[in-house]
This record gives structure tokens, sequence and C-alpha cells, in this order.
């Protein structure tokens, strides 16, 4: 039976926290095993993502992914990461589609969207 | 140039600088023009969402809100979408822009023009726009059925008489006339004299373009596109679009009910609206009952169906009514998605293979048509005139069995067959030609009053029109006019009618 990426990111965050700290080395050797014999290798990078939305999502923590047309200097990124709760997981991106401007998701649910892409298609 | 740099200040003017903080999601999967989304935790159910792909955007609707997903169906080019494409949520609810433009046009299932004549709306005006989806009107709201709505054809007219309003199911094999029946409906609309005419909505579902076009050609040389809308989802168009063109088509009717006037509204077929409706289910893994057919089939149809109504005159007096059609399989109706709609709609019209190529056209079988509403939807004069017609004709039927046999039966079934036979002939009529109801009042005189006992059964479609020419020619205006206006045979005009029939078989 085929189980879906969220399945079986959901067993491995019930069992990771049943497991004792020292515990986790061998527990993700054992979850590659199972990814293995269930022929879900190939969907490993979807898994991780998953866990990591659940282990966020339960600790509170919210996944920022941060857009830019060009790559930023560092005194601009700390200021729009001090924007956001200090214990949120941050991702940077460039993007030139963007054309100018920025554009940041929450959690892959809300998106602020100050791109000039935006604005160039509202025009239309 | 001066105005190519006003326009370019306008749209300067006109760029908004402010940050856009709006709900997003994911496309996880998309195949055959169904998504699966994640994401958009405060979606309605039929919202309008815009999914981003690198070729522009794509409109979907959600359709299926599930614990850690939405299930959407594209309304364009499912293939310009792919995994990771961020979908936005609009906020509306699935709509269609209604107004009295639409009147002569022929638009897709989301209100684009698709007859390649210019755009609908002008520039700088925001129509009315209806939700695709409505609540049904109240039982408070609604009236009786009383107003006619004549179809121009004999049969329907005389035995199954169709009221504004009323919902009537047009059902039989494939190739047995239902869309003839339709769209002479359409046509007669125009010959109704004293009444505003009905604007009316053909809605073609799955149908072949090439017939579509024809069906158009057909209405625009009768001159009847002047009244009507055509709602357009051509076999080559996703699923999708089958699934809301009534829904669509619906909504531009009841523009027009809420604003008093009466509309007739046409889904040829909801049939294969079933079979659309059963595709999308299927591809969002609702589970399948019957036939494959999802548990609500029949609300499907039912919710559409019974927003036709006639409205109280507190709520503007206007009315919508509906001729769906459905194609059975080898005369099956005891099928499933027939038994649903015949439960559903106030009566049917059932269409016969047997009898089409017998040569009775139309095809009706009087014996299990049926209209609801029945003689309250019917012309005082045509009461008068075909009261006895449904009983003639099943006494007839009775004795078809015998028909070889006619040298050797007593003299009152003999006259009871051949009577039968002369109705059975008064009753066949030419594709294309509708008959205003006050002809028909006068055809259906003279046969049931024996005049035309003694005219041969192959001739009385030839003394039929000759007659008809012959009241139109002489007695228009003594004869014709009164009972059209007054919508009755008052016994001055019966008696000047029975004088006019003596003149004109003296001709014969």
């Amino acid at each position: 039976m085929k189980y879906s990426p969220l399945n079986f990111a959901r067993a491995f965050t019930d069992v990771l926290r049943d497991t004792p700290k020292d515990g986790h080395p061998a527990l993700y050797k054992r979850f590659a095993m199972v990814l293995e014999n269930n022929n879900a290798l190939n969907d490993a990078p979807k898994i991780l993502e998953k866990i990591k939305k659940i282990i966020a999502r339960e600790d509170g923590i919210s996944i920022i992914k941060i857009e830019t047309a060009r790559e930023l200097k560092n005194p601009l990124i700390l200021k729009i990461k001090s924007l956001f709760d200090k214990a949120s997981d941050f991702s940077l991106k460039t993007n030139p589609e963007l054309i100018a401007g920025l554009k940041i998701t929450i959690d892959d649910e809300t998106s602020i969207d100050n791109s000039l892409q935006r604005k160039l298609k509202c025009l239309k | 140039m001066f105005e190519i740099i006003e326009k370019l200040k306008k749209e300067i003017a006109g760029i908004k600088n402010d940050v856009e903080i709006s709900s997003v999601g994911r496309v996880i999967e998309v195949a055959d023009g169904v998504l699966k989304i994640q994401g958009l935790r405060s979606a309605m159910s039929q919202e309008m969402l815009t999914v981003e792909t690198k070729n522009g955007d794509v409109s979907a609707v959600v359709l299926n809100l599930e614990e850690n997903s939405i299930g959407a169906i594209v309304l364009g080019d499912f293939k310009k979408i792919k995994t990771g494409d961020e979908v936005k949520s609009t906020g509306e609810v699935l709509g269609i822009k209604v107004g009295s433009e639409l009147i002569g046009r022929v638009v897709n299932p989301l209100g684009e023009p698709v007859d390649g004549k210019g755009e609908i709306w002008k520039s700088g005006t925001t129509p009315t726009s209806y939700p695709i989806e409505k609540k049904a009107p109240s039982v408070l709201e609604r009236e009786f059925v009383k107003v006619p709505l004549h179809t121009g054809i004999k049969a329907i007219d005389s035995m199954i008489p169709i009221g504004r309003g009323q919902r009537e199911l047009i059902i039989g094999d494939r190739q047995t006339g239902k869309t003839s029946i339709a769209i002479d409906t359409i046509v007669n609309q125009q010959k109704e004299k004293g009444q505003k005419i009905p604007i009316c909505i053909y809605v073609a579902v799955g149908q072949k373009e090439s017939n579509v076009a024809k069906t158009i050609s057909e209405l625009e040389s009768a001159g009847a596109m002047k009244y009507t809308v055509v709602v357009l989802a051509g076999a080559s168009t996703p699923a999708a679009l089958w699934y809301l063109a009534p829904y669509a088509g619906c909504a531009i009717g009841e523009y027009f009910m809420d604003k008093g006037e009466d509309a007739l509204i046409i889904y040829d077929d909801l049939s294969k609206h079933a079979t659309a409706y059963r595709q999308i289910s299927l591809l969002l893994r609702r589970p399948p009952g019957r036939e494959a057919y999802p548990g609500d089939i029949f609300y499907l149809h039912s919710r559409l169906l019974e927003r036709s109504a006639k409205l109280s005159k507190e709520k503007g007096g206007g009315s919508l009514t509906a001729l769906p059609i459905i194609e059975t399989q080898l005369s099956d109706v005891s099928a499933y998605i027939p038994t649903n709609v015949i439960s559903i709609t106030d009566g049917q019209i059932y269409l016969e293979a047997d009898l089409f190529y017998q040569g009775i056209r139309p095809a009706i079988n009087a014996g299990l048509s049926v209209s609801r509403v029945g003689s309250s939807a019917q012309t005082k004069a045509m009461k008068k005139v075909a009261g006895k017609l449904r009983l003639e004709l099943a006494q007839f039927r009775e004795l078809q069995a015998f028909v070889q046999f006619a040298s050797d039966l007593d003299e009152g079934t003999k006259n009871k067959i051949k009577r039968g036979q002369m109705i059975t002939e008064i009753l066949k009529q030419d594709d294309a030609s509708p008959l205003p109801f006050e002809s028909q009042v006068l055809v259906f005189y003279a046969a049931l009053n024996s005049y035309f006992d003694d005219v041969e059964i192959n001739n009385l479609k030839i003394v039929e029109e000759k007659y008809l020419d012959y009241m139109r020619g002489r007695h228009d205006k003594d004869v014709i006019e009164p009972i059209s206006q007054t919508k009755e045979l008052q016994p001055a005009i019966e008696e000047k009618l029975k004088a006019a029939i003596g003149n004109f078989k003296k001709t014969l």
C-alpha cells in the first residue's frame, strides 16, 4: 500500500515525541529503512518538508520564506527578520521575476507581497 | 501621441503602491482538470480561486473542503498549472455577469462571449453579477402556474399543456426530436399575441459544436435570436464547464424572472450534465454510488430545477419555465438519471423511437406523457376544443390491434378506429413549423367536430393547410383575432367559425 508523505511525516513526528533525545540518531536510521522498504525514498524531500511543518506548528514556530528580486545585504536581512518572532524559521530565495521589492510567505498560508511584479499585474 | 501619453499618465496614477496581504495556498496535485491545494484554510465552497502560473493566471472553483487540502476544478487550461504554483482566493463565490446585453449572444458558462461579436459589456459599466448557485424561491414567494406557454406543437398544447413557471421534461432516445421540440417552442414565442415574448435561454451541454451552430442558425433565420441567449459548453470544453453551464443559464434566467419578466430555459441535455458531474466527483475522490454516480446526483438536478418557478405578485410576478432534456438508452425510462429527473419535474413529454420510424412526428407517446399542471395552463378556447382529445386517443390505442380487421368489426368500433387515425394524422406536424394556438384551436375544432370525417386520411394534411390558409385569408379579423385576444371560443365566434368551415368545405 502506498502511503502519502503526510502519513509518513505524522507517524515520524509521533514516534519522535515519544523517543528520548539520545534515541534520535537510531530513530532516523530506522525511519530511513522504513522509507526504503515502502519505496518512498523518492518522496523524502516532501516528507521532510511535512515533518518540518508539523514540528513547527507544534512548537509554535512560523516558517517564513523571504523572496527578493536580488540578493540582499546582511543588515537588510536582519532588519526584515526583526519584524518577526526570533524563533521563526527563515529561508531566503532570490527570484528575479519579482523585478523589484520582496514577497514574504508565512507558513505557506499568508502572503505579504510588495513586489513590482504584482503591482504591474494589477495594472492590467 | 497625446492620447498615448494621457493613457500612460492615467496608468501611472493608477498604480497602487500598497502592500498586498492575502491568504495563499499551493498546488500539490494537478490532473485532468482537478487540483488539490494545500493552504487557504478560510476558503469557501464554490469560491473562485486564481492560480498564478508562469503562463498567466488560471481560474478555479472550490468544490471539496477536506481536512488537509482543498479540491478545486479548473475553469481554463489545466495544462498551464504545475505543482508548487501559488493559489490565491478571490473572496467571491462563482458568479456570472447578467443583463439584457446578453440577449442575442452566445456565451460560455463563465459569461465570456464565444460568438465572435466582440465584448458584451461596455467599458466603464459594472454589470450585475448573479451567483451561479442560488437558493430556490420559497413556498410563500411562489404562485400557481396558470399562464400558458405555447410550444406551437399541436400534440403538446392540446394534451400536455405547459404553463409559465412549470418544469416539463422532454425525454426520449437519441434522434427522436427532443431538441426540435425545444427549438420550435423558442421560435413559437414570437407568434404569441397579446403577451410579452419571454426571454429564451438555450443551454447546450456537451453538444457537438456543429449541431449548436446549426441550431443557432435556425434560430437566427426564424428571427428568434432577438430574444434568445445561448449558453454553450461544447463537447470539446472541460467537464467543469459542462457542470457549470446549466447553473449559469439558470442564473441568467433568474435575472429576468426577478425583473418581473417571463423566461424560458432549455437544458440540452441533463444526461451529459450528470456524466460530467460523475467525472468531476470521481476525480475529486468522492465516494461513488449507483452506476458510479456520486451520492448527491439527485440534488445536482433538484436544486437546479427548483429555481424555475412562477413568482408571486409581491415578488414581481416573473417566471422561469424549464424544459430539461434527458436522453434515454433503448427507451429505458426506469434508469437512474431519468427516474430522478421525472420525479423532480412537473410532467414529461415522452418521445418514442418506434413512433418516429412509423412516421408519427413529433413522436410523442400521449399515453406516457403528462403535464401535472394540466388544463390550468390552457386557454379556455383550447380546453373547449381539445378536452376530449386524450380520451379519444386512449380509446384508439386500445383498439389499434384491430385495425387490420377493420372490415369484420361493428360500426361503432370502426368509427372509433377511423376517428383515432384521423386524430393521429392531425397531430402530425413538420419540424420547424410551430403553429400559433389560435390556429390550433381552428384545426382541432374542425377535426373533432367531425367536419373532416369525409376526408381521406392521406389528404388530411393538405386539407388542413388549405383550411388554415382559407381562414387566415378570409376570417382573420372576425374569427382568428377574437380567439387570439380573448383566448376563448365565444358562442358568437363559434357560429361564425361553423359557417366558415361550411363554406370552406364547399371549395374542396
